[in-house]
């Protein structure tokens, strides 16, 4: 009785949206796992060097202009620093975020969710720590950032001239998994050079005077120095270490946060989708009903049978013609409602069927069994009357001999399970789950989709004595059909 | 002259109509009434019907499935009666005589009864002159000229081009005149001046394509300019020239 639904329906483009922009994301974090192996790689040899001195000259004023690229390397070395105790935030966050997305806390699974969060917290503080700590090992970066080099003559005990070379050298160390504000030591290292240049060794001339490291707090107190060289205390150490490791937590929240508001802002734009294409199957149900009028098959059979009753049996053609007025006021009502009940779709399907059986005679039986607590359950309209079409039509109608079509429902749990069987022609291309051409199935598959998402099903198999059964799976729903925003 | 009759239909109520339609012709004899196409070829074999009223979709064997059964020389004048306009072209091709739409009036039932006693009777003539030829036959066949398919929603025309009186221009679509009646169907002035131009059809105007056995007179309007006269009193405007149509005219 119904038209076929045309071509693709909103929902299914909807779906494939959601398909591609998930395919996309699993590509993308494909693509960066693969670019932090690869950095995680280098830094790792990198941190393995014994040695990493590095001298740039900062500002000189004898010193000869230094090149470009000194200044380059010095440059990216500073910014290297500074940024260092990122890069593990910046490797991490998108899985960070992906993961916060996927194990959402939201209420179902959420002592599950927050159990699995907590644990990647973990990682993501001992890889950050973990990282930082292989990079700097304790073992200081020494930056010499400055060098000046005074020289003043002089004498030596034995009247030989000297000549006393000073050389001030501001060296920049950096410990970063401890330190967090790296300031400048002043090294003062005084040596005696002869004409020659050569360094004399003479006990005690040598010496070497290493100032305090201080460092400022943020509120302008001053800290204890920092012995060179030597085992940090060991309240600073750990001080400095929980520091960093709430400053760790701290990212981590944030990157969940933001996945969690990509992941609320999808939830709410498939909704709005959903709604949309809802709306839109259910103009085209309508449509469809009220095209049905013009559908050959069943309408234009019907009344030529009628007209041949007209003569016959002019009692049998009212009785005809009225029950067809019933129908078909009886499908206009429906096709405005997206539910009803199952009591009123099994009146409709009686009309239908009482119709059919005029024209038909006794090639069709109708057998029915519904149980009677489903009857108020509300089902979307137009549901069963297709399918039993089908059944007629493509099972039935093409058979040589008489053919019967059974109506099943019953409950299970929270289910409602119904079925259409005939036992006429089978139908083989549907074992492939290619529909079959020409019939309203894609639009009932379509509407069961957009208003119960994977709650509902449709699925055929062959019947025992031969023919078709299509069986529909929905959740159970109350009496009262739904209130739906968006009936007319 | 009687003319034998089969009724093909897979429901009874289908045939019970058209039984009655037939009774109330009183030159058809009813020979048979089947269910489906095999009970058809087993009747046809059986009493050799000139007419068959054959219904499209049917268990075991369809109507297109029991021509396709039938030897090709002897095929039966065929009224396909079907609720679906789907198989319209389909029949076309297979030379179907026409095509009803259920529930079709008994006005249309008639039109189409009366066209195959007009073709009948043209068969018995050719039968009877013994003008058994392969040529004959085909003369036959294509008597009355090229068949044009007109499909609209509520009809299925099998129009024959000697029918028809002129071809009128309208947009995509082209009306087709005949008699008095208009017949509407989707295609170009340029198809249409294709199939009938060798069925002794000329198209005297950009909008007008006339069957020239249908014309009276020719008409001067203006000096220079004619038009020309029906039979039916349609009074069509000529912009090719004069003697133009005067020699096509000739030729018929």
């Amino acid at each position: 009785m119904f038209a076929t639904h045309p071509a693709m329906s909103e929902s299914s483009l909807a779906s494939d949206r959601n398909t591609v922009r998930r395919d996309r994301w699993r590509s993308f974090l494909v693509g960066w796992s693969a670019l932090v192996v690869v950095v995680v790689a280098l830094l790792w040899w990198a941190g393995r060097e014994e040695v990493r001195e590095q001298v740039f000259v900062l500002r000189d004023e004898g010193a000869p202009p230094e090149s470009f690229w000194v200044t380059a390397r010095r440059n990216l070395l500073l910014a290297h620093l500074s940024l260092s105790r990122a890069y593990p935030w910046l490797l991490l966050a998108p899985y960070v975020i992906w993961a916060a997305a996927r194990f959402s806390l939201e209420r179902e699974h959420l002592r599950r969710h927050l159990l699995i969060q907590g644990l990647l917290a973990a990682g993501f503080v001992a890889s950050c720590q973990g990282l930082n700590h292989h990079l700097t090992s304790g073992r200081p970066l020494r930056l010499i950032v400055a060098v000046t080099e005074t020289s003043s003559h002089g004498r030596a005990a034995d009247g030989s001239p000297t000549e006393t070379v000073t050389r001030l050298r501001k060296e920049l160390r950096v410990n970063p998994s401890v330190v967090p504000d790296p300031l400048p030591r002043e090294v003062d290292t005084r040596v005696r050079v002869n004409a020659d240049g050569e360094v004399l060794t003479e006990p005690g001339t040598r010496e070497q005077r290493e100032e305090s490291f201080a460092w400022q707090e943020a509120d302008g107190g001053t800290g204890p120095g920092m012995a060179s060289g030597g085992p940090l205390p060991f309240a600073l150490f750990w001080r400095g270490r929980l520091a960093s490791t709430a400053l760790d937590l701290l990212v981590f929240a944030s990157l969940c946060g933001l996945g969690h508001a990509v992941h609320y802002r999808h939830r709410w734009q498939e909704r709005e989708q959903r709604a949309a294409a809802l709306e839109a199957s259910l103009t085209q149900a309508r449509l469809h009903a009220l095209q049905a009028q013009l559908q050959p098959h069943f309408l234009f059979n019907t009344l030529n049978s009628i007209t041949a009753l007209v003569r016959q049996s002019p009692p049998a053609a009212e009785e005809m013609l009225t029950s067809l007025g019933d129908l078909l006021r009886l499908a206009l009502s429906q096709a405005t409602r997206p539910w009803s009940s199952l009591r009123d779709e099994l009146r409709f399907l009686q009309l239908y069927l009482d119709l059919q059986q005029m024209r038909y005679g006794d090639r069709l039986r109708f057998e029915q069994a519904i149980a009677p607590e489903l009857l108020d359950c509300a089902v979307p309209s137009l549901l069963l009357q297709p399918l039993v079409e089908n059944a007629i039509r493509h099972g039935i109608e093409p058979a040589g001999r008489p053919g019967t079509v059974r109506v099943l429902g019953r409950r299970e749990g929270d289910v409602v399970e119904l079925k259409v069987a005939d036992d006429g022609v089978g139908c083989p291309a549907l074992m492939e789950g290619e529909a079959r051409p020409g019939t309203g199935l894609t639009n009932v598959r379509e509407r069961l989709r957009t208003m119960f998402d994977r709650g509902a099903s449709l699925s055929f198999a062959p019947g025992v004595t031969g023919g078709l059964v299509v069986c529909i799976r929905l959740p159970v729903t109350s009496a009262t059909p739904p209130d739906d925003p968006t009936t007319a | 002259m009687s003319i034998r009759c089969l009724i093909v239909d897979d429901e009874r109520l289908a045939r019970d109509r058209v039984r009655a339609l037939a009774h109330s012709e009183p030159d058809l004899e009813i020979v048979g009434e089947c269910r489906d196409g095999v009970e058809a070829l087993a009747a046809i074999e059986e009493h050799q019907p000139g007419l068959l009223f054959l219904d499209v979709q049917m268990p075991r064997l369809d109507g297109f499935g029991v021509l396709a059964a039938l030897p090709a020389g002897e095929l039966p004048v065929v009224i396909f009666t079907t609720a679906h306009d789907e198989h319209a072209v389909r029949a076309f091709e297979v030379h179907a005589l026409d095509y009803l739409l259920k529930p079709f009036k008994e006005s249309r039932f008639r039109l189409a009864v009366e066209r195959a006693r007009e073709q009948l009777a043209r068969r018995r003539q050719e039968d009877s002159a013994g003008l058994q030829s392969l040529a004959a036959q085909l003369r036959s066949a294509q008597a009355g000229g090229p068949r044009i398919l007109v499909k609209s929603p509520e009809r299925v025309v099998f129009l024959r081009a000697a029918e028809i009186d002129w071809v009128e221009a309208a947009g995509n679509y082209v009306v087709i005149h005949v008699a008095n009646e208009r017949h509407i169907t989707r295609d170009t002035m340029s198809a249409m001046e294709q199939r009938l131009g060798a069925a002794g059809f000329m198209r005297v105007s950009r909008s007008a394509i006339v069957n020239l056995q249908r014309v009276r007179e020719l008409q001067p309007v203006e000096p220079g300019q004619f038009c020309a006269v029906l039979k039916s009193g349609a009074r069509l405007a000529i912009t090719c020239g004069l003697r133009e149509i005067q020699e096509r005219i000739a030729e018929l």
